[in-house]
């Protein structure tokens, strides 16, 4: 397990799993390949307008470029570095307000 | 706003000579003790410890009422009131309000001309366990923008539920004072989506500072209320800037589709720490406030010379006495229901200008607004509005015995002075309603 950890951790393997998963040769951000959950949704709620509007439009461009079966050509990639995770502090915000929600109702009904 | 009292040593002195000479009188009513303290930072520190009640009041008052606004944010002081016990940085709006609801508190926010008061009731065993979550709420808000957008059906639906009576009141005020104190309570339509979230920060943070800060509680020591304000810690900024109100007087009127008329005459008043409060405060019971008893027709001189003018029509009318910091507004709210409006209105501007202050009226007068005052101090919900009131306007606390003495000394002569004080000032209207056959002030 410390092995596994000690991976994870490590940039390097970070970035070579991060060029494997492949989304990015889309354009797309990784928080803009989230499973659409209720959390991710409410989390897109909160989002400030201008951010809603760049994922739409990396989102958009990405099924553009699946349709036509090509990629953006290399220099337009998404890199490792340059991905925000701009959903992240929203989403955390989320899961916690929720879980406090669960932790109220499966202790005080 | 019926609570009025006398600030200046002369009549001061007249006020404990006349409570120690009344020894015949029925009334010996004794207040409770109320201590007042000034903290090093600058809050002021109002408390009625030994109130007998279980439940322990606390109120956070801070001087950001309407008045402090700018005539870019107006309105936001609604708006602070209507997001009270939105999430903060550290707690959920759902964790404020379950804790307090399992607690068993009582929390609510009022806002007027002047203020922002955040009040907390609960049984003192409870009391300082929900105080976190209260302090929390005051002193660490983040108006989170979604949160905001969804407080705006709730906001709206406050905004259409006014009645027209406390609309006709805000634009009194708007005639009387045109800015300051004129500055309408209620949130604009226009602004309802335009203040957002670094508005409301920008104004909690320049005003929400230990400058206007005023603690008051009844059933709670001070040193709890020094705890408060340490915990709350909040910055040390300026006083908010005050601009005197100062008193025009105009006529405004909206045309809304009611079936009744609204109106609201006021002319200058006086300010809460005045000399002349006391005799304001019965001279507005001399005019009347409506009947004391049910079904019966009121006994104030204003409804009496409506009904010797014009007998036929449903009308209403209720005097007014406003006294702010450093200014207030005394005159008539009339409500009528028939065809012409006009002469029901200039009976009763007559009435304002010209009252028939007798012996007998001023002792009816005296009595009715002893009662109230008395009625007020009987719960302690009253009395931490009044003392709040009383720190908020005066920057002191006068003992609840003092204050009935000083009822007591106003003489016939004190209300005659009141109402010519009144009569002699420009009159401002205000018409909310049917307001078609409603008279302009010029031809009053």
């Amino acid at each position: 397990m410390p092995i596994i950890k000690a991976l994870a951790s490590n940039v390097a393997v970070r970035r070579w799993a991060y060029n494997l998963s492949g989304f990015n040769k889309y354009g797309l951000h990784h928080d803009d390949v989230l499973q659409e959950n209720e959390d991710v949704k409410e989390a897109l709620r909160r989002l400030p307008a201008n951010k809603v509007d760049e994922r739409s439009f990396r989102i958009m461009r990405a099924m553009q470029l699946s349709l036509q079966k090509i990629e953006l050509p290399k220099e337009q990639w998404t890199k490792f570095e340059e991905d925000d995770r701009y959903l992240q502090p929203y989403l955390e915000e989320v899961i916690k307000e929720r879980e406090e929600k669960e932790y109220w109702e499966k202790n005080y009904y | 706003m019926s609570m009025s009292t006398l600030k200046t040593p002369v009549m001061k002195n007249i006020a404990k000579r006349c409570y120690a000479s009344k020894t015949a009188s029925a009334l010996s009513i004794k207040g409770p003790q109320v201590q007042t303290k000034k903290l090093p930072n600058n809050s002021l520190v109002v408390a009625v410890p030994d109130y007998p009640t279980k439940i322990g009041r606390v109120s956070v008052t801070f001087l950001a009422g309407s008045r402090y606004e700018d005539p870019e944010n107006a309105g936001i002081a609604h708006l602070v009131r209507s997001s009270a016990g939105l999430s903060t940085e550290l707690s959920s709006t759902f964790s404020i309000i379950r804790n307090l609801g399992h607690l068993g508190t009582n929390y609510y926010v009022s806002s007027d001309r002047e203020t922002i008061t955040y009040t907390i009731e609960a049984h003192k065993d409870n009391l300082v366990s929900s105080l976190k979550y209260f302090i929390e709420s005051i002193s660490n808000q983040s108006f989170k923008p979604w949160e905001l957008s969804d407080n705006l059906k709730r906001l709206q639906y406050e905004l259409l539920t006014i009645p027209p009576e406390v609309r006709v009141l805000d634009l009194a005020h708007k005639a009387a004072y045109r800015n300051t104190l004129g500055n309408t309570v209620f949130l604009p339509k226009y602004n309802i989506k335009k203040l957002g979230s670094e508005h409301l920060l920008y104004y909690v943070k320049k005003n929400f500072n230990n400058q206007n800060a005023i603690i008051s509680s009844v059933g709670v020591d001070v040193e709890t209320l020094v705890h408060i304000s340490e915990d709350l810690n909040l910055p040390n900024g300026d006083a908010s800037c005050t601009t005197k109100a100062k008193y025009y007087g105009g006529d405004l009127r909206k045309s809304k589709s009611l079936d009744a008329t609204y109106l609201a005459v006021v002319g200058e008043g006086v300010s809460y720490k005045d000399s002349q409060s006391a005799s304001f405060a019965v001279l507005q019971y001399l005019l009347g406030k409506g009947s004391s008893v049910k079904w019966g027709v009121g006994q104030g001189v204003l409804e009496q010379n409506i009904l010797k003018a014009n007998s036929s029509d449903n009308f209403a009318v209720s005097a007014l006495n406003f006294n702010y910091s450093d200014s207030g507004l005394f005159g008539f709210l009339l409500a009528y229901n028939g065809k012409d409006v006009s002469n029901v209105l200039k009976a009763a501007v007559q009435s304002l200008r010209s009252p028939t202050v007798t012996e007998t009226e001023v002792n009816r007068a005296k009595k009715q607004l002893i009662f109230s005052l008395v009625s007020a101090s009987e719960s302690s919900a009253g009395v931490l509005e009044n003392i709040t009131h009383q720190a908020v306007t005066s920057g002191q606390v006068i003992p609840f015995e003092k204050l009935i003495a000083a009822v007591e000394a106003v003489t016939v002569e004190d209300v005659k002075k009141a109402a010519g004080k009144v009569a002699g000032s420009k009159l401002s209207l205000a018409g909310y309603g049917n307001v078609a056959t409603t008279p302009y002030l010029d031809n009053l």
